[in-house]
C-alpha cells in the first residue's frame, strides 16, 4: 500500500473507531434514557442532551482524521 | 427578593389569605421554622379538626371531578368559557355513577367488537376448509392468533403438546392472516377443553373467545353470531356515545370552573399549615420581588387598614437556601430562559446565564448551520410558529428562538457563501470570509478559539461569583486556570512559530507557575480540572465538524440531483436530501449548542440548588 493509502486508512480508523465508541456509549445512554422518559416524560429534553454527550469522541476523531488528511 | 412578615389579628386570617391569593405575589415559606431570631411565643397556627374534615371533603370532590373529566374527556386545564355556572356539585355523584356504568359498557362492547373482528378474520382465513368442518360438529374448537415471527417455533410445539393431551384426537390448522400474524384453529374433543385452555394460558397464547353465550356454538354458528354482533355493537356504542355526549354537554364547562374553585379553597385551607400564631395574632412569612412590596402593602391596607402589618425581614444566613429565584430579563432575552429549563434552577444571588446564552446560542447555531437557504426556511418557520401559537407562551418563545437562530444562520450563510450548499456559488454568491469545505484548518482554529474564549469566560464568571461569596481561594483557583490556559496556548503558539519562538521559555515558566499555584490551592485534583478544561475547549471543534458535515451533505444533495439524468427526478432527489439535511440542520445544532453550554460553559460558574419563585395565587397550587 502506498503512503496515500496508509494516510487514508489512518484517517478512516480515526473517525471509524471513534464512531464505534460513540455508538456504544449512545446505545447505553439511549436505552437508560428511554426508560427514564417512560417514567418521567418531562426529562425528554435533558435525555436528548445526554445522548449527545459521547459525540465528543467522534467529533475529536473527525478532527484528527481531518488533520491527518490535511496536514500530512 | 425581599423577605416579609405579614401579621394581624387571628380572626382576619381567612380574609387575609383570600387577599394574598388575589394579589398573588407572595412566595410563602414556613413561618414555624426555628431560627435564632424567632420569638418563642410563636406556635404553629391551630389547624382544627373541622378544617381537616373540610379539606377531606374538598379532596373527595376533586377526585370526583378528575374521574368525571377523564371519563368524559374534559380538559380541566382549559380556560373556563363564559360565566361560572352554579357551584352545586350535588348531582355530580349521581351522574358519575351513570357515566361510570356507560363507560364500562362501552369498553366491554369495544372489547367484544375487537374479539368478534378477530374471530371473523380467523374464520375467513379458514373459509376454504369450513365445508369439511360441518361434519365435525362433535368437536370443540379454539382459535388463536400468533406473531408471525414465532410461527416456526410455536406451531410444532403446540402440535406436539395437543397431541399428547388428546391422544392424537385433535387437529391444528394455521393460515397467515396478514404479514405480521398467523391464525391457528384447533379442533379437539370437548373433554379436553380445560386442559387445552390451561396449556394456552401457560404458554401465554391468547385464545379468541367469543362472549360466554356463544361459546358452545360450532364454528359455523359462531360465525353467524359474530356477523350479527358486528352489526349490532356499533349501534349500541353509538347509543352510549350519545348518552355520554349529553353528560359532556352538561358538565364540560362546569368541571373546569368547579375544579379551580375547589382547588383554590383547598390551597387556602392548606397554606394555614405554613403559618405561625400567638394567642391573638397570626404570622405569615414569604418572599416577593422588591417592586411588588408596595402592591402587597396597599392591597392589605385597603382591605384591613392598620389591622394587618407587612414588615420586611433580613434574610438570615441559614435561610439563604430557601430564597426563591425569579428570572428578570429584558423581553428579548426571556425566550432563552426556556433553554435553561432542562437544568435545575440556579441559587439565589448567583449569575443568571440567560443573557450570555441569548448571545452565544444563536451564534453557535449559525456557525454550525451557516446557510442562507436553510436559514430562510427556519426564519419562516419561526414566524409561522409565532403566528400559529401566538396565544401560547411556549409557542411564542419557540417561534422567537427559531427566528433568532434562522437570522444568524442567514448571516453566516453569507459569510460562508452558502445557499442550500454550493447552490450559492453556482449562482454567483461569493463568501465574505471563506469556503468552509476548503478551509477546514481555519474553521478548526476559529472553533477552538471560540471554545477557549467561552471556557475562559466561564472561569472568569466563576471567579467573580466566588469573589462575591468571599471565597478568595476559589476565585484565585479560577484565575489561575485562566492563566494556565493562556500560557499553554501561548506556548503552543510559540512552538508553532505564530508567536516569537524565543518566548516559549517564558510561557512554559508561566504555565508551570500557574499549575504549581493551582495544586497548592486545590490539590492534585486541580490538574484534572485543568486537563478537563482543555478537553472542553477541544470539544468546540464540533462547531466546525458539524458545520462541515451539514455543508457537505447539502453539496451531495445538489450533485446527486444533478446526476439523476432527468430534471424532475433530479429535483425530487435534491429536495428529499435537502429536506433531510434541513431536519438534521435544525436538530443537530440545537442539541450541540445546548450541550456546549451545559457541559463546557455553565459548570464553571452555574450553581444549582435554587427554588423557583412560585407566588401563592388564585387557581394555582402552592
Amino acid at each position: 500500500m502506498n503512503t496515500e493509502g496508509l494516510v487514508a486508512l489512518a484517517a478512516a480508523l480515526a473517525v471509524g473507531l471513534a464512531s464505534l465508541g460513540t455508538g456504544y456509549a449512545q446505545s447505553r445512554i439511549g436505552a437508560a434514557g428511554a426508560g427514564a422518559i417512560a417514567e418521567r416524560p418531562e426529562v425528554t429534553g435533558f435525555i436528548i442532551i445526554l445522548v449527545a454527550i459521547p459525540e465528543t469522541m467522534v467529533i475529536l476523531g473527525f478532527v484528527v482524521a481531518a488533520m491527518i488528511l490535511l496536514m500530512l | 427578593m425581599v423577605k416579609v412578615r405579614v401579621a394581624g389579628k387571628k380572626d382576619l386570617l381567612e380574609d387575609v389569605v383570600r387577599v394574598l391569593a388575589e394579589v398573588g405575589v407572595l412566595h410563602l415559606t414556613d413561618a414555624n421554622r426555628r431560627t435564632a431570631r424567632r420569638p418563642s411565643s410563636l406556635v404553629p397556627c391551630a389547624d382544627t379538626s373541622r378544617a381537616e374534615a373540610r379539606r377531606e371533603t374538598l379532596r373527595a370532590s376533586l377526585r370526583q371531578i378528575d374521574e368525571a373529566a377523564a371519563l368524559l374527556q374534559v380538559d380541566l386545564e382549559a380556560e373556563p368559557e363564559g360565566a361560572s355556572h352554579s357551584a352545586a356539585l350535588w348531582d355530580l355523584g349521581r351522574d358519575l355513577e351513570d357515566v361510570r356504568r356507560l363507560s364500562k359498557d362501552r369498553n366491554k362492547l369495544a372489547d367484544e367488537f375487537a374479539v368478534a373482528e378477530r374471530y371473523r378474520k380467523l374464520c375467513q382465513a379458514f373459509a376454504p376448509v369450513m365445508e369439511g368442518l360441518g361434519r365435525l360438529r362433535h368437536l370443540s374448537s379454539v382459535g388463536v392468533t400468533l406473531d408471525a415471527r414465532y410461527r416456526d417455533q410455536v406451531i410444532p410445539f403446540l402440535r406436539q403438546r395437543l397431541s399428547e393431551i388428546t391422544d392424537g384426537a385433535c387437529q391444528l390448522m394455521w393460515r397467515p392472516l396478514n404479514e405480521a400474524s398467523v391464525g391457528l384453529l384447533v379442533l379437539f374433543p370437548p373433554a379436553a377443553s380445560p386442559e387445552i385452555s390451561t396449556l394456552l394460558s401457560q404458554e401465554n397464547i391468547q385464545e379468541i373467545r367469543l362472549p360466554k353465550k356463544y361459546e358452545a356454538l360450532t364454528i359455523q354458528d359462531g360465525l353467524a353470531a359474530v356477523e350479527s354482533l358486528l352489526r349490532l355493537i356499533p349501534d349500541k356504542m353509538q347509543q352510549i356515545d350519545r348518552s355520554l355526549a349529553c353528560y359532556r354537554e352538561k358538565w364540560g364547562r362546569r368541571l373546569p370552573v368547579e375544579h379551580r374553585k375547589i382547588q383554590l379553597e383547598l390551597d387556602q385551607t392548606e397554606v394555614v399549615r405554613l403559618f405561625a400564631a400567638t394567642r391573638y395574632l397570626f404570622v405569615i412569612e414569604g418572599y416577593l420581588p422588591e417592586l411588588s412590596l408596595e402592591r402587597l402593602r396597599s392591597a392589605l391596607s385597603d382591605a384591613f387598614g392598620d389591622q394587618v402589618h407587612v414588615s420586611p425581614l433580613a434574610t438570615e444566613p441559614e435561610e439563604q437556601e430557601e430564597v426563591p429565584i425569579a428570572w428578570e430579563n429584558p423581553s428579548f432575552f426571556r425566550p432563552f430562559e426556556r433553554l435553561l429549563s432542562f437544568l435545575p434552577p440556579p441559587r439565589y444571588g448567583t449569575v443568571d446565564p440567560t443573557p450570555l446564552l441569548a448571545m452565544s446560542f444563536p451564534l453557535f447555531f449559525g456557525l454550525i448551520l451557516g446557510d442562507v437557504g436553510y436559514g430562510i426556511l427556519i426564519l419562516a418557520s419561526g414566524f409561522a410558529v409565532r403566528r400559529r401559537w401566538r396565544q401560547h407562551p411556549l409557542g411564542r418563545d419557540l417561534g422567537f428562538l427559531l427566528v433568532a437562530v434562522g437570522a444568524v444562520s442567514i448571516l453566516f450563510g453569507f459569510v460562508y457563501g452558502e445557499v442550500f450548499g454550493d447552490l450559492g456559488h453556482r449562482l454567483g454568491l461569493r463568501p465574505l470570509w471563506g469556503d468552509r469545505l476548503r478551509g477546514a484548518t481555519a474553521m478548526l482554529v476559529l472553533a477552538v478559539s471560540i471554545g477557549a474564549a467561552h471556557v475562559v469566560l466561564g472561569f472568569l464568571l466563576g471567579a467573580y461569583q466566588a469573589f462575591r461569596a468571599r471565597l478568595a481561594g476559589r476565585a484565585a483557583g479560577h484565575i489561575a486556570n485562566v492563566i494556565a490556559l493562556f500560557a499553554l496556548f501561548a506556548l503552543l503558539g510559540a512552538l508553532a512559530q505564530v508567536l516569537p519562538r524565543s518566548s516559549w521559555r517564558a510561557w512554559a515558566a508561566l504555565l508551570a507557575a500557574a499549575v504549581v499555584f493551582l495544586v497548592y490551592l486545590e490539590g492534585a485534583v486541580a490538574l484534572v480540572e485543568l486537563i478537563s478544561a482543555l478537553g472542553n475547549i477541544l470539544s468546540y471543534a464540533r462547531l466546525m465538524a458539524l458545520g462541515m458535515a451539514s455543508a457537505a451533505l447539502a453539496v451531495v444533495a445538489n450533485q446527486l440531483g444533478g446526476t439523476a439524468g432527468n430534471v424532475i427526478l433530479g429535483v425530487i432527489v435534491a429536495l428529499l436530501l435537502h429536506a433531510m439535511n434541513f431536519v438534521l440542520g435544525l436538530f443537530s445544532p440545537t442539541v450541540h449548542s445546548l450541550r456546549l453550554h451545559y457541559v463546557e460553559f455553565l459548570p464553571r460558574f452555574y450553581q444549582y440548588g435554587g427554588r423557583i419563585y412560585r407566588p401563592f395565587r388564585k387557581g394555582e397550587g402552592l
